[in-house]
C-alpha cells in the first residue's frame, strides 16, 4: 500500500532540492563574468565576440530556468500539501511549458550566432519537453475536475 | 435539480439529528449537510442503502423527480 507519508517526504526533498537549484543557478548567473573568461579562456573584447556570445546565451537560459523552477517548487509544495490536482496545478504547468519552449526557441535562433550543433539539439529536446507540459497540464485539469465531481458524490 | 432529496422530511419523522445520522451511516456531517441540502452532485449506492437502513425507509422516500417547468410556447 502507498505510504502518504512518505510520498510527503519525497516532495518536501524535492522542494529542497528545487530551492538549492535555484540558489545556485543564481550565483551561477551572478558569476558568469568572471566564470566565462576562466572556463573558456574567453575575455570580452576578444577576435569573434565569444564572450559576450556565451554571456547572452547563459543568461537568457538562466532567466528562464529560475521560473521553471519557482513553478517546480510550487508544484512540489501542493503535492506536499495533499493538493496535486485542478487549476493552480495545470496553470503552473501551462507557465512551464511557455517557459521551455521560448527557451528553445532562443537555442533555435542562436544555433544561427554560435554554430554548435548541440543547440538544435537542446532545442529540439526543450520543445518536447514544453508540449509534454502542456499535455500534463490538461491531465492535471481533467484530473481535478474528476476529483470535484467525486468530492461531492456522497 | 429535477432530483429532490427529502432527507431532511425523513430526519424529522425519525427525530435524529444531523450528527448521529452523519456517525451512523459512517459518512461526515459535512457530506450529510451537502446532501441534505441537494448540493450533492451524485450519491453512492453504499450511501444510500445505509441511509435507508438507519432510517427505516425506502429510496424514494428520500428521493424524488421533479421535473423542471418547460416555458410555456408563445
Amino acid at each position: 500500500m502507498d505510504n502518504p507519508q512518505k510520498k510527503r517526504g519525497l516532495s518536501n526533498l524535492l522542494e529542497i532540492l528545487l530551492l538549492i537549484g535555484m540558489v545556485a543557478v543564481l550565483a551561477v548567473l551572478v558569476s558568469l563574468p568572471w566564470t566565462i573568461p576562466a572556463l573558456t579562456g574567453q575575455h570580452p573584447g576578444m577576435e569573434g565576440n565569444w564572450f559576450y556570445k556565451h554571456l547572452t546565451v547563459l543568461l537568457v537560459t538562466g532567466i528562464l530556468v529560475e521560473p521553471m523552477l519557482w513553478q517546480a517548487r510550487s508544484l512540489m509544495r501542493r503535492v506536499g500539501a495533499g493538493k496535486p490536482f485542478g487549476a493552480p496545478v495545470s496553470r503552473a504547468l501551462r507557465c512551464m511549458g511557455v517557459e521551455c519552449l521560448l527557451l528553445a526557441a532562443f537555442y533555435a535562433v542562436a544555433f544561427f550566432w554560435l554554430l554548435r550543433v548541440i543547440m538544435l539539439a537542446l532545442a529540439a529536446a526543450l520543445t518536447v519537453a514544453g508540449l509534454m507540459l502542456f499535455v500534463f497540464a490538461e491531465l492535471m485539469q481533467q484530473a481535478g475536475e474528476y476529483k470535484k465531481e467525486n468530492d461531492m458524490t456522497i | 435539480m429535477p432530483i429532490v432529496v427529502n432527507l431532511d422530511v425523513v430526519m424529522a419523522k425519525r427525530k435524529i439529528g444531523l450528527t448521529e445520522l452523519a456517525d451512523r451511516v459512517g459518512i461526515t456531517p459535512a457530506n450529510l449537510s451537502i446532501l441534505k441540502n441537494g448540493r450533492a452532485r451524485a450519491v453512492r449506492f453504499s450511501t444510500l442503502e445505509e441511509l435507508c437502513r438507519i432510517l427505516d425507509c425506502q429510496p424514494g422516500d428520500l428521493l424524488e423527480y421533479v421535473p423542471e417547468k418547460e416555458e410555456a410556447p408563445r
